[in-house]
């Protein structure tokens, strides 16, 4: 395992807190469980891609153009869905995803269909596509970096606290004048377009974009996973998750991938139960409670 | 033409009935969504397809897939799922997302990626009537399952578990106060489903392949036809099946067959956006959600 394999790793943990992170803000602020945020990743790849292919436009410039697009699609999406509750979000969500899947697939004068787009430019910053891995580093950095400081600030500023007194009462937060429903759409917007960014980051950096690698559940899931396993609704969590869950991943494909397919796989929903059962809230949490039964012991 | 699209699509829409009769119980009476239950089904084709190369036909083979697939899921919710029912949403969500993922790999290092199929005499047989070709394994699981749906309609309404199984559904802290052994009933709708689901296992076998994502194919349809025949409600799983089937055949024989799961997508989000409680279902069922 050269340094190239970790830095690697490294980069698509920093990207996945990131991705990770944008989910919370709808998940974890405003209590409504995407699994469908695979429509945004993959907008976020496909359209800086289809600009500068179709039409020369610079992917510097593309990236906000699929923030844009992922947000006014998240707009719709958002609109619909929260007609309904619970699972139910969850399961138009995934709904709109697959539907977007299968017309990228469909469209194939537009989208080369299922076998895909090679992002095969010139390398240098206005194309987003470099030779070495620093600047992919560099990029990933920035972007988890912008989505923690975006979190930290929604918990601590008047949108953060009205989207906390929805997700904990929705009656009661109404009763004092807050809109429910047009804050989860803003809520919505700001994770769809955070999350289309770190599709735009992944797909420059592998150079190469298909529906499968770009729009498929398994990232939906992936997104919510990470999360979850860190702790939902704390700024911190998807970061903790994610350099659980990646590293985790890359390395029992690694291990077990060739060989034997399929353990990987095991591990990693067998983990995800037992992390479940056992910590409910999240890695962020357990280490916080023990980090305070500790601090106790020490000054009992 | 057309009637041979509609008639093909009904029988299609039989399968998808009887793999959403079990996650429709579920949800009725747990109010989880089993992410699962389409590894269920792989399971259970699986164990079909070994017992077919032991030299069982499928459709004997039911009498022990079912019973061992009743087990399989009364374990899962005594082992797992259990476990879970006082936690929030999210923990039900993804711990029946993480036996779903297990499950699909232990088959993936198990079976590999291959995709099995059984061969039987009858499995291309078909009957014709008045012009129209009937394909008999397809037919046989569309008798099975009217039959099926009907004898658990009948279980539910009629017997004293099957009351309670309903009053635990409706009220689950009322029924306990009533003397209901609602832990019991739990395990019991989880073994009910499981069999139905090993049922479906068995007569797909000579219909389609195994392979061990195939559960995915069915689930996703699986959930469309739950929301659509509306929550909770058995008639409705049948009812919702039957109009999906008919609606992807026919959608498929006139625009596309990329195209036809856009159209159950379209009609899905259409269904819970207008009228969430689907076609048979009671009113504000979806607002239990999982708690």
């Amino acid at each position: 395992m050269s340094s190239n394999f970790w830095l690697d790793l490294l980069i698509l943990t920093l990207v996945w807190a990131g991705i990770a992170g944008s989910w919370n803000l709808l998940a974890g602020f405003a209590g409504q469980f995407s699994l469908g945020h695979a429509a945004f990743i993959g907008i976020g790849a496909y359209v800086p891609a289809l600009l500068v292919l179709r039409f020369g436009i610079a992917p510097l410039l593309g990236i906000v153009a699929g923030a844009v697009v992922a947000g006014c699609f998240a707009l719709v999406v958002a609109a619909v869905s929260l007609r309904t509750r619970g699972p139910f979000f969850s399961l138009m969500t995934i709904a709109f995803a697959e539907v977007t899947k299968i017309l990228a697939i469909y469209l194939k004068p537009l989208t080369n269909g299922s076998e895909g787009l090679t992002l095969a430019l010139a390398p240098g910053l206005p194309n987003l596509l470099f030779i070495d891995k620093g600047p992919y580093l560099a990029i990933s950095g920035v972007y988890a970096f912008a989505v923690f400081g975006l979190s930290f600030w929604l918990r601590r500023s008047r949108l953060g606290y009205r989207l906390l007194a929805v997700r904990d009462d929705e009656n009661a937060a109404q009763s004092l004048g807050v809109s429910p429903f047009s804050l989860r759409l803003v809520a919505a917007v700001m994770s769809a377009s955070g999350a289309a960014i770190g599709g735009t980051i992944l797909a420059f950096y592998t150079q190469f974009i298909d529906p499968d690698s770009t729009l498929s559940f398994t990232l939906s899931i992936e997104a919510a996973l990470i999360a979850i396993v860190g702790g939902l609704g704390d700024p911190l969590g998807p970061l903790f998750g994610a350099i659980l869950v990646v590293p985790l991943e890359h390395l029992t494909r690694g291990w077990f991938g060739g060989l034997l397919s399929g353990v990987d796989g095991l591990i990693f929903g067998v983990l995800l139960i037992a992390i479940l059962l056992t910590l409910p809230d999240g890695l962020v949490d357990g280490w916080r409670r023990w980090g305070y039964r500790r601090m106790r012991r020490r000054y009992a | 033409m057309i009637a041979q699209v509609i008639i093909s699509g009904l029988l299609v829409g039989g399968i998808y009935g009887l793999v959403a009769i079990g996650l429709n119980l579920v949800f009725g009476v747990l109010r989880i969504i089993n992410f699962a239950h389409g590894e269920y089904l792989m399971v259970s084709m699986y164990a079909a397809y070994w017992l077919w190369r032991l030299g069982i036909d499928p459709y004997l083979a039911i009498i022990l897939v079912v019973p061992g697939m009743a087990v399989l899921g009364a374990a899962s919710q005594h082992l797992l799922i259990r476990h879970t029912l006082m936690s929030p949403a999210h923990v039900k969500i993804f711990v029946t997302m993480g036996l779903s993922i297990a499950l699909q790999n232990l088959a993936l290092l198990l079976f590999s990626a291959d995709y099995l199929n059984v061969r039987t005499t009858y499995q291309t047989d078909a009957l014709h009537v008045a012009g129209l070709s009937i394909s008999v394994p397809r037919l046989v699981a569309f008798v099975v399952v009217v039959l099926t749906a009907g004898g658990l309609h009948l279980f539910l309404h009629r017997t004293d578990f099957g009351k309670a199984i309903r009053a635990t559904a409706q009220d689950s802290t009322t029924a306990q106060l009533m003397g209901i052994d609602v832990g019991r009933v739990y395990v019991a709708t989880f073994a009910i489903a499981g069999g139905f689901i090993g049922l479906a296992g068995c007569l797909l076998m000579p219909i389609y392949y195994v392979f061990p994502t195939v559960g995915i194919d069915f689930v996703v349809v699986a959930f469309v036809v739950v929301v659509l025949g509306g929550l909770g409600s058995l008639p409705g799983a049948v009812v919702g099946g039957l109009l999906i089937g008919t609606v992807e055949q026919v959608s498929g024989y006139f625009v596309d067959t990329s195209l036809r799961q856009v159209a159950y997508f379209v009609v899905f989000i259409t269904a819970l956006a207008v009228r969430p409680a689907g076609l048979l279902g009671r009113r504000g069922a979806e607002e239990f959600g999982l708690r």
